[in-house]
């Protein structure tokens, strides 16, 4: 991983007047180890994965038939990706999906749309998906990384100013 | 975010390992908002009345953040302060074999991110994801940070070793980014020149201090990070981006 021209991170300056605390060198992967068994012995694990509720389970297969099991074929959908509704949600519509029409009558990110519908990332990308075909819904791209220019930034950086 | 199976790490343990589950373990920073990811408590959404989450309608610009370190760091602190919203958490089941210990039955683990927002005015909003940094959740970094502004890499002072994956893997991608030391109260100060030096990182990348608890400095974390940006699209003589080897 390391590209050569600078040292691995593998232990603590040997001078000056950062005092960590003390710890064994241990190689990279290692100390990534040792990390992780840390947050695995912590004492407090937090709780038990919340995965489990039958009311949830249930949900979620219906979700799933819904979507044919697909997750998210051929998405584009970004976590960022804003997603507004093009009209009141059509009756008939699976209530997941009338639920995001409902949601989307104001710009709303896939991540927030997963957040609401208490759905995976994945299964939501797909019900968006599906209502981005069908017209119901439109997208509004995120940003690519060739488009960050300087306007842009300064005006990141004006906004956050004015928190 | 869902890339394919092959990139998913097995579950190494049957932990929740949203941020929010093992803050208590981070000492003494008073951290209640992190319960924000404990979704098992599933309502109707569809039954919700009045609720209107949306953004103005003048919003066509969407950016994002990723707010990177380990468990307990402070990430869904850091998100919570200067978010305009109360965190919200995305979910991913990450498949894998059983963990030890774990029910025969229990195949997948669930990964959350917490994240927040920021309108930064009528048409621009800033999206923040707290993300775990540990190698086994890398795959989550597909869909995170691609298209990503920059990355903040959050540290605690008293365990930098456990950021050195994540600054390579940031490297290795050729994603902008800062450090943060979130200075718990009963953490050690250092002088940021010795955190580079410790975390071997070069002059041109921006450490700062912070604490994550407080709206006004996560705000000048995110700007320090956003003029980072912004030197990086007019190099100055001597100014080598992080990113380039």
């Amino acid at each position: 991983m390391s590209t050569g021209s600078t040292p691995p991170r593998t232990s603590w300056p040997q001078s000056g007047p950062f005092r960590p605390p003390p710890r064994p060198a241990l190689p990279r992967h290692a100390a990534s180890d040792a990390a992780q068994a840390d947050a695995a012995e912590s004492p407090a694990p937090g709780p038990e994965p919340s995965a489990a509720t039958p009311h949830r389970r249930a949900r979620l297969e219906r979700v799933y038939v819904i979507t044919n099991g697909r997750s998210a074929p051929g998405s584009d959908l970004d976590l960022v990706t804003l997603i507004v509704a093009t009209d009141a949600a059509p009756p008939g519509l699976p209530p997941e999906q009338a639920t995001i029409m409902r949601l989307c009558r104001r710009p709303l990110s896939v991540a927030e749309l997963s957040a609401h519908l208490r759905l995976p990332f994945s299964a939501t990308a797909v019900l968006v998906g599906d209502l981005l075909a069908a017209g119901l819904a439109v997208q509004r791209r995120p940003v690519r990384p060739a488009a960050i220019d300087h306007e842009l930034l300064e005006q990141v950086i004006n906004g956050l100013r004015r928190l | 975010m869902a890339s394919g199976a092959s990139n998913r790490a097995p579950a190494a343990d049957a932990a929740d390992i949203s941020d929010a589950a093992d803050v208590s373990a981070a000492a003494g920073v008073a951290d209640a908002s992190d319960d924000v990811s404990d979704v098992s408590d599933v309502s109707d959404v569809s039954g919700e009345p009045g609720l209107e989450p949306g953004l103005p309608t003048t919003t066509t610009v969407a950016l994002k953040i990723a707010v990177v370190g380990p468990l307990g760091v402070g990430k869904t602190t850091f998100v919570t302060s200067v978010s305009d919203i109360a965190p919200l958490t995305t979910e991913e089941p990450m498949s894998g074999p059983a963990p030890a210990g774990a029910p025969p039955t229990k195949t997948t683990t669930t990964v959350a991110m917490d994240f927040g927002r920021i309108s930064l005015d009528d048409r621009v909003v800033l999206y923040l994801f707290g993300t775990p940094g540990q190698e086994r959740f890398w795959f989550l970094w597909d869909g995170l940070v691609e298209g990503a502004l920059g990355a903040i890499v959050l540290v605690d002072v008293r365990r930098l070793e456990e950021s050195f994956d994540v600054l390579e893997r940031l490297e290795d991608r050729s994603v902008p980014f800062i450090v943060a030391a979130n200075c718990f109260p009963d953490a050690p100060l250092y002088p940021v020149e010795d955190l580079r030096a410790a975390m071997d990182l070069p002059a041109s990348v921006p450490v700062v201090l912070c604490d994550a608890r407080e709206r006004s400095s996560c705000r000048d974390v995110l700007l320090d990070l956003s003029t980072y940006l912004l030197a990086l699209t007019h190099p100055a003589p001597g100014v080598t981006p992080n990113t380039i080897r």
